[in-house]
């Protein structure tokens, strides 16, 4: 059994692990780069932040209609399907509230009442041509992020088995070791230095959405990235949701939904896609189903030095 | 004057049955407390490893604080390496229903658990000072060898076992030139 290989590199902003095992160094060096390569080219496609980016252009389209690419289109199509699902309550234009409170302001920007959600948008699918409305500004991190490493994992099906970690966000492939699953542990949000159990997962896709690490203050207010847009205010009763799912995309999208949506309705969602999830709301109590127990890994197995 | 004298052994003597008391008490509860973990983990799968702490050492660490109370976190090295990591005692959380902290974390990741990513929301750095890291600083400090540790490990008093005669693999840090092999517990299949 040979050694598994590992490889850090950054890109969209977050760092970005790799463990590869069955494979070579320089097959690891070789799919590193393909994943590197895939990263950069989503981070130049959908970042908000980026001047160049495709999503920058059209940010800055203010109220005329806007021809984009189709996987672009497709993306911002996904995110008006999922705000209609959810009642509005996500939704892309979340990204005029995260640039008011200086998270990724664009120049020139002033911040309009009532503000514009996603029933302002226009879209004209044969021509692939999108219209803002004036002052509105996208923001579909949270469906982008868990296609590009579902992206990136596509590109490396070859190797036997690979981990990818992309600031938190993990997709699993294979097995990590003489057949046995990829232990992966949850963060614990009150200590994140400390994590609160471990799960071993084989080909699936895993994500923990939280309000402990993106925010900050803006006039004495608290604030995060996971804002209500029903009501344009942080959701706040849900520290951390970790949803395990086949891709990391629908991992993702879950567990945002997870601390957006009201506790009732996050339970009956995840419930009837089937998929293991555990939160800890504020106060410390946690939720888990059992077909997320059935994943753990007891303590004593994660601390012996004998896999 | 022989009063004071005496009275200031009492003083001693009270001072340092409490401190052995306290240190007693500590290693009481954390075992009681890993008992308890060992047997959710009996429940869960029907072959758990039990962990061999025989003659290993064990530092704790400073306090850190979580909602109800400060924690503690310890952990155990033998042969340079954490074989166990005690849950902290967390004063006034109820129990089961609150999720627990477990302290292991990158600092014992890359030491010896068997954990091969941390799920968590979006970070964009990585912290590494913790309670338990501390504790890890102490057990090198006070001539323990961590292997594949957080890049500060040192070569101290007690010999790392060289690569060749070890049967795990990390590959990573203590470089060293061989030094004899003083431990007699290696449970090793090569054939020396």
């Amino acid at each position: 059994m040979n050694q598994p290989e590992h490889r850090v590199f950054h890109s969209m902003g977050i760092p970005i692990h790799i463990t590869l095992v069955g494979c070579s160094a320089t097959e690891a060096d070789h799919a590193a780069q393909k994943a590197e390569a895939i990263f950069n080219e989503y981070d130049l496609r959908f970042s908000r932040f980026k001047n160049e980016s495709e999503l920058m252009s059209l940010n800055n389209s203010n109220g005329v209609w806007h021809k984009v690419s189709l996987p672009l289109f497709q993306v911002l199509k996904k995110c008006v399907a999922l705000s209609a699902d959810t009642m509005g309550i996500f939704d892309a234009s979340v990204g005029g509230i995260l640039a008011s409170y200086g998270y990724g302001l664009p120049k020139k920007f002033i911040r309009k009442t009532p503000f514009p959600t996603y029933r302002d948008l226009a879209f004209n699918d044969r021509e692939l041509l999108v219209r803002l409305a004036p002052g509105q500004i996208l923001e579909p991190a949270c469906i982008v992020k868990g296609m590009s490493i579902d992206a990136a994992g596509q590109a490396l099906s070859e190797v036997r088995g690979f981990m990818i970690n992309a600031g938190g966000d993990i997709l699993t492939h294979g097995s990590f070791n003489n057949g046995s699953a990829w232990n992966i542990a949850i963060q614990d949000p009150r200590d994140l230095r400390a994590i609160v159990t471990t799960i071993g997962i084989k080909n699936a896709g895993i994500a923990t959405s939280g309000i402990y690490q993106t925010g900050g203050e803006h006039d004495g207010e608290k604030w995060h990235h996971l804002i209500n847009m029903q009501t344009g205010k942080p959701a706040n009763r849900t520290m951390s949701a970790t949803v395990i799912a086949p891709t990391c995309e629908q991992a993702d999208i879950e567990a945002s939904l997870a601390i957006l949506l009201p506790f009732e309705q996050t339970v009956a969602r995840l419930e009837q896609r089937k998929l293991p999830y555990f939160l800890i709301y504020n106060d410390g109590h946690i939720a888990k189903n059992a077909a997320f127990s059935a994943l753990e890994v007891p303590f004593d197995k994660i601390a012996t030095d004998t896999v | 004057m022989p009063t004071s004298f005496s009275k200031n052994i009492q003083k001693f003597l009270v001072l340092s049955f409490t401190a052995v008391a306290l240190v007693v008490i500590v290693i009481g509860v954390s075992r009681t407390k890993k008992t308890d973990v060992t047997t959710d983990a009996n429940n869960a799968s029907p072959t758990p490893t039990p962990i061999d702490t025989t003659g290993a050492k064990t530092f704790t660490g400073t306090s850190y604080q979580t909602p109800w109370g400060n924690a503690v976190a310890s952990i155990s090295v033998k042969n340079g390496k954490v074989v166990a990591v005690t849950m902290p005692q967390v004063p006034n959380s109820p129990p089961s229903i609150f999720a627990e902290p477990y302290l292991v974390d990158q600092a014992l990741r890359t030491g010896s658990a068997n954990i091969q990513g941390v799920s968590g929301a979006t970070f964009t750095s990585m912290a590494f000072k913790s309670s338990l890291e501390n504790a890890l600083l102490q057990a090198q400090t006070q001539g323990e060898t961590i292997t594949g540790g957080t890049g500060t490990t040192t070569s101290t008093a007690k010999p790392v076992v060289p690569r060749k005669y070890r049967d795990d693999d990390d590959e990573d840090e203590d470089s060293d030139d061989d030094f004899f092999d003083f431990d007699d517990d290696e449970d090793d299949d090569s054939s020396l």
